[in-house]
């Protein structure tokens, strides 16, 4: 079995009008054996910033932090708030500089300019290869079956509360077929005034 | 220092509290050529004198550092060809690890950081250059204008003059700048207070200007020198 | 192995047979590799079906698509379904040979049954005979998924889903091959409605709205599974109406 599946869990991002919203599941497991059930593999970066990390749960936990950090030390050096772009480049340089040991964790970062609020959303592989589409991104276990929903649900220009309705169908459709991820999901939706945290319950098996 | 034959000399306080080695940096730049930088409302200009001669090659004294971030300096030419490297090296890696062009604070910065190691070293001797480093931030899309001393010391300004005469022509700025002169009037005016420290006639081939704005930085042609000095 | 140089010509022998042995089993091929390096019987060329039964109808749609290794397209027009008679249709993907195979060794077998019996098989039957035919080859599998569909005595549409060794199911809707991961959840947001809350009620499911999200379903495999594409392939058989194919572009890509 893979390492990047030996924990599982699945995390998606879409992008809207002024908004992007990003979900993930909440199973944590060793194989076969679930482990804790509230575990979010999304993480705040800063104001309108989030990470989302699918992979192997332990050298998820060492990027974020690194993430952090580095986050922290270039906001208080340039003094002023950082931007997704950045933060993703920052990510993909951290992943490509162990090109050759890499931490086993894909990422995905959604947020927006914390200036002219333009939505952004990317994710890249475990070396740090960025793609940035326009339309939606998911990476984990679940990948290729919320690809699907996605590509089905997705509309140009959605607003808020449209895009939350897509990115949860898609994140409970493709819950339903892929057994490492699972016990429910939460949402945040990201917009210029408010992020909002929505969890849903989902077959919680 | 022991037996050692070598002296690896540091730049030590005087007992009056000067480091002396950095005095005298800072007399091989009020030596040098003088150069202007003056920062007008839509973008910054660079003026500095270099002397041509039939014999050699053209050497340009105005440098580029990024697409915003350009430089000219006073005193030493192979001193500060080594900080323009460091510069570009410095912007480049910023570039590769941000995905963004470095902000001009952010190089003068590590720029002055580089200058001071120099006067803390083993070694090694500080550079005899002071630098102008003209830049334009995107955001929130202003022009920017820094002088870095020797010492590491860092300044923005308005405008401000470097080099031989540098005192007569800060007194010529002091009366001439204004807040919102366009870029053109900028070019205008740095290039009457460079006049003032020349000995012969001002022509395109001894005078180099640079100009930064939102577009990036640039060196004007002969052409255009030979168009602004027309003008004046 | 202990040589000596008075003699350079056992020397050289000795060389020349060490450097043939190392060429035909090279030591550094640990027995994974050889493993993986042996002939294998099997390829796959790509593409993928899908088919949703309804009340008195059933809806089969594949792409036509043949490929290998992903990237390279062998054929733009390859069919993977087939019309067995007025109510069994069978979709295959997967390993073509075997997908070819298969749909011989179900004709031989319907035309049999038509020639015992002078009645057509129902896909009940079939489906189970199916089943069989499948698991007859459990230790040198046909590489298919297979899925049959048709319209059962009862009238009604039915979808038989298999796994390439006879694993039967019957269900609502299936897919398989290269863009099931896609497919199937799409099937269960739309068709299953697995989202949605038990006292919701639940828009029913027509032939129209079948048939556009059979072609819906292909349309997003296309843009996301490099070894889906070209053409729709649909047939739609419906209780008491005779067989009805079409063909739909996809992108050009």
């Amino acid at each position: 079995m893979s390492i990047m599946s030996y924990n599982g869990g699945t995390v998606i991002a879409m992008a809207g009008k002024e908004c992007v919203c990003v979900g993930s599941d909440l199973r944590i497991g060793e194989q076969m054996t679930t482990i804790a059930t509230n575990q979010k593999k999304i993480y705040k970066v800063a104001d309108k910033i989030y990470l989302g990390l699918g992979g192997f749960h332990s050298d998820t936990q060492t990027v974020l932090n690194t993430v952090q950090f580095r986050k922290s030390l270039y906001e208080l050096r340039e003094n002023r708030k950082i931007k997704p772009k950045v933060v993703a480049t920052m990510v993909s340089n951290l992943l490509y500089q162990h090109r050759f040991g890499p931490y086993f964790t894909e990422p995905l970062v959604a947020g927006l300019d914390p200036i002219t609020n333009e939505p952004y959303i990317c994710g890249m592989d475990t070396i740090g290869c960025i793609a940035a589409p326009r339309d939606f991104v998911a990476v984990g276990t679940g990948q290729e079956y919320l690809l699907g929903v996605c590509e089905g649900f997705w509309r140009e220009n959605m607003g808020p509360d449209e895009l939350f309705e897509a990115t949860s169908q898609a994140l409970l459709s493709g819950l339903e077929r892929d057994a490492a991820s699972g016990w429910g999901a939460v949402v945040y939706t990201i917009t210029k005034d408010r992020v909002n945290m929505k969890t849903i319950k989902a077959r919680m098996d | 220092m022991g037996d050692s034959h070598y002296g690896f000399s540091l730049t030590t306080f005087s007992p009056s509290g000067k480091l002396m080695q950095i005095e005298y940096a800072l007399n091989a730049v009020k030596n040098g050529q003088p150069s202007v930088g003056l920062r007008a409302k839509d973008g910054v200009v660079l003026a500095t004198e270099n002397k041509s001669s039939a014999l050699h090659e053209d050497q340009p004294k105005v440098e580029k550092i990024s697409k915003h971030i350009g430089c000219v300096y006073s005193g030493m030419g192979p001193d500060y060809r080594i900080l323009v490297k460091r510069a570009r090296k410095i912007a480049a890696e910023y570039e590769l690890m941000y995905g963004e062009e470095i902000p001009t604070t952010q190089l003068v910065t590590k720029l002055a950081a580089v200058m001071q190691e120099y006067t803390q070293s083993g070694g090694v001797r500080p550079f005899g250059v002071s630098l102008l480093i003209a830049g334009w931030d995107d955001e929130p899309g202003r022009p920017l204008l820094f002088q870095c001393d020797p010492s590491g010391a860092y300044f923005a300004w308005k405008a401000t003059a470097l080099g031989k005469n540098d005192v007569n022509a800060k007194t010529f700025l002091e009366k001439r700048f204004s807040e919102n002169l366009e870029l053109d009037d900028g070019i205008h005016t740095a290039l009457l207070t460079l006049r003032e420290s020349f000995d012969v006639g001002m022509t395109e081939d001894n005078v180099e200007i640079g100009i930064c704005n939102k577009n990036g930085f640039q060196r004007l042609t002969k052409q255009q020198i030979k168009d602004h000095l027309g003008a004046l | 192995m202990t040589l000596s140089m008075d003699n350079p010509m056992a020397v050289m022998n000795a060389f020349k047979s060490a450097m043939s042995q190392v060429r035909a089993d090279p030591p550094w091929r640990d027995a994974a590799r050889k493993h993986g390096d042996r002939w294998n019987p099997y390829s796959f060329e790509g593409g993928s079906t899908a088919a949703i039964a309804g009340e008195d109808f059933v809806v089969v749609g594949s792409d036509t698509r043949m490929s290998q290794f992903e990237v390279n397209v062998m054929f733009r027009e390859a069919e993977k379904i087939h019309v067995l008679n007025d109510s069994i249709i069978l979709t295959t993907s997967g390993f073509y040979g075997d997908v070819l195979q298969l749909k011989r060794v179900l004709e031989s077998r319907l035309h049999k049954y038509r020639f015992d019996y002078r009645t057509d098989m129902t896909v009940d039957l079939c489906a189970e005979m199916l089943a069989r035919n499948l698991y007859y080859k459990r230790f040198f599998p046909y590489y298919t998924g297979a899925i049959l569909a048709g319209i059962d005595e009862k009238g009604r549409g039915a979808v038989f889903s298999y796994d390439p060794i006879g694993c039967i199911e019957r269900l609502q809707y299936s897919a398989s091959g290269a863009a099931e991961p896609m497919i199937i959840p799409f099937f269960d947001c739309q068709v299953g409605q697995v989202t949605v809350s038990k006292e919701t009620e639940k828009p029913a499911l027509t032939l129209e709205r079948a048939i556009s999200l059979v072609k819906d379903a292909f349309r997003v495999a296309a843009e996301r599974e490099t070894s889906t594409g070209d053409k729709i392939h649909l047939v739609v058989a419906a209780h008491g109406k005779p067989i009805h194919q079409e063909f739909l572009l996809l992108r050009e890509d």
